[in-house]
């Protein structure tokens, strides 16, 4: 049954990372990401691709090259897969969002939202600034004036932690 | 991984000038509305711009309900008789959020809870004759909506009321049936539309027998499914009457003739 999959010629594509690393995948598996199955409908076999650098473009590699090959019964491992992917610094998830939305790969985008969503729901606004980098632009009075309107959402202690 | 300054790079464009964040505010947004409502509320003091994401903006209501449904984290809202809240998890029935709560406001305890839909409750006091309260209890967001239209001493009740969400405006609507006219308020725009009742609602809106119950009022909740609002005027089941709004007008079903009539008024 598998030889004769075997045996056919698999498509390759070209993906050149934004400094210029080139990846060699199958066809099936890049088609995963939107953006690249729109080039391979237009007859590119080498994609550019100037917005993902090298790092993140080797673990979303990994990443369809897991979910491509998903069947019944290695459920567990691809889930097991998905959780190690995700465990890793707010840095590195940021650059993989980014990534992943700018390949339009929607169940990769909705793994790495979630993830980051429920690592920053019990932060401290403070924490959350420095996380996203975020320079606060309010003045102290219009900040109490928020922080009041809201006061239930603030009663109680909150995770400082920038992990 | 690539440094900060490659990353900013990456997103370049989609930035606006002198926001130092490394995500563009699609990608916040897509993380935001999977956060859990209160947290949210913490986050407004963030940054205007994420303020500005979470307050006063439709779609991302709308987007944070479609995703809390899929998580599963639809919850049921009860009142008691003495005016508290109690919130239960409708994936796990016995297990009660908050046991008690009062509506934040102290001038507005003891409101009657008037109808809902969407995670959205319209509430009102039983004399006050034109303050509204449109509040979403897994936020604790809430909206005071006066309508310009009453005056005092005149209408006190509507005799039906409803919220509904207008997929073609992208707009949730409140819509209260008085008597002699309906007023309809839109939440994108702020303002209210009042308009006449027709003859034929009319009729059974005054025929429609307002029966003193201790707990409740004689009015009827608009039950709302995909833009349309049903009413049913009257409980006696052979006298039922149904009445539809949808986009600007307004059907009534009469089940005793078995027939539709079709009365059209300019709401939008």
């Amino acid at each position: 049954m598998a030889s004769t999959t075997e045996t056919k010629q698999k498509k390759m594509l070209i993906l050149k990372s934004a400094d210029n690393d080139e990846f060699e995948i199958e066809e099936s598996v890049g088609v995963q990401s939107e953006t690249i199955k729109n080039l391979v409908e237009d007859g590119f076999t080498f994609v550019p691709l100037p917005n993902v650098y090298t790092k993140a473009l080797i673990k979303i590699i990994d990443y369809l090259k897991k979910h491509a090959n998903k069947t019944d019964s290695n459920d567990e491992e691809i889930k097991t897969f998905d959780k190690d992917f995700v465990n890793t610094t707010f840095d590195d998830l940021f650059e993989l969002v980014s990534a992943a939305n700018y390949l339009h790969i929607s169940c990769l985008m909705n793994m790495l939202c979630q993830t980051i969503a429920d690592r920053i729901k019990d932060k401290s606004p403070e924490a959350v600034r420095k996380i996203f980098h975020i320079n606060c632009d309010y003045t102290p009075e219009e900040e109490a004036k928020i922080r009041k309107a809201n006061a239930q959402a603030f009663e109680g202690q909150f995770d400082e932690s920038l992990d | 991984m690539m440094s900060k300054a490659k990353l900013r790079k990456t997103n370049e464009g989609r930035r606006i000038k002198g926001d130092t964040s490394i995500l563009p505010n699609d990608i916040i947004f897509s993380i935001l509305v999977k956060v859990y409502a209160v947290s949210l509320l913490r986050f407004k003091c963030v940054s205007k711009s994420w303020n500005a994401m979470i307050s006063d903006n439709i779609k991302f209501m709308k987007d944070h309900r479609d995703q809390s449904k899929e998580l599963g984290r639809e919850k049921l809202l009860l009142q008691r008789t003495n005016g508290e809240f109690e919130f239960i998890h409708l994936n796990n029935p016995r297990k009660v959020i908050t046991k008690k709560y009062q509506f934040p406001l102290k001038e507005f305890r003891g409101t009657r809870t008037l109808c809902s839909y969407d995670g959205l409750v319209l509430l009102k006091k039983p004399k006050a004759y034109k303050k509204f309260i449109l509040w979403n209890p897994s936020s604790g967001q809430h909206h005071i909506l006066e309508c310009p239209f009453m005056k005092p001493h005149e209408y006190t009740f509507p005799h039906a009321c409803g919220l509904c969400y207008d997929s073609t405006t992208d707009d949730y609507k409140v819509i209260l049936i008085y008597s002699l006219f309906y007023v309809v308020y839109s939440m994108s725009t702020g303002s209210w539309t009042k308009n006449t009742t027709s003859p034929v609602l009319q009729q059974r809106l005054l025929g429609y027998e307002i029966v003193p119950k201790l707990s409740s009022y004689g009015y009827s909740q608009g039950i709302s499914v995909e833009g349309y609002v049903y009413w049913s005027l009257n409980e006696k089941l052979d006298h039922y009457v149904v009445f539809v709004y949808m986009e600007a007008s307004v059907t009534l079903w009469d089940w005793a003739s078995g027939s539709w009539n079709k009365m059209v008024g300019n709401i939008l």
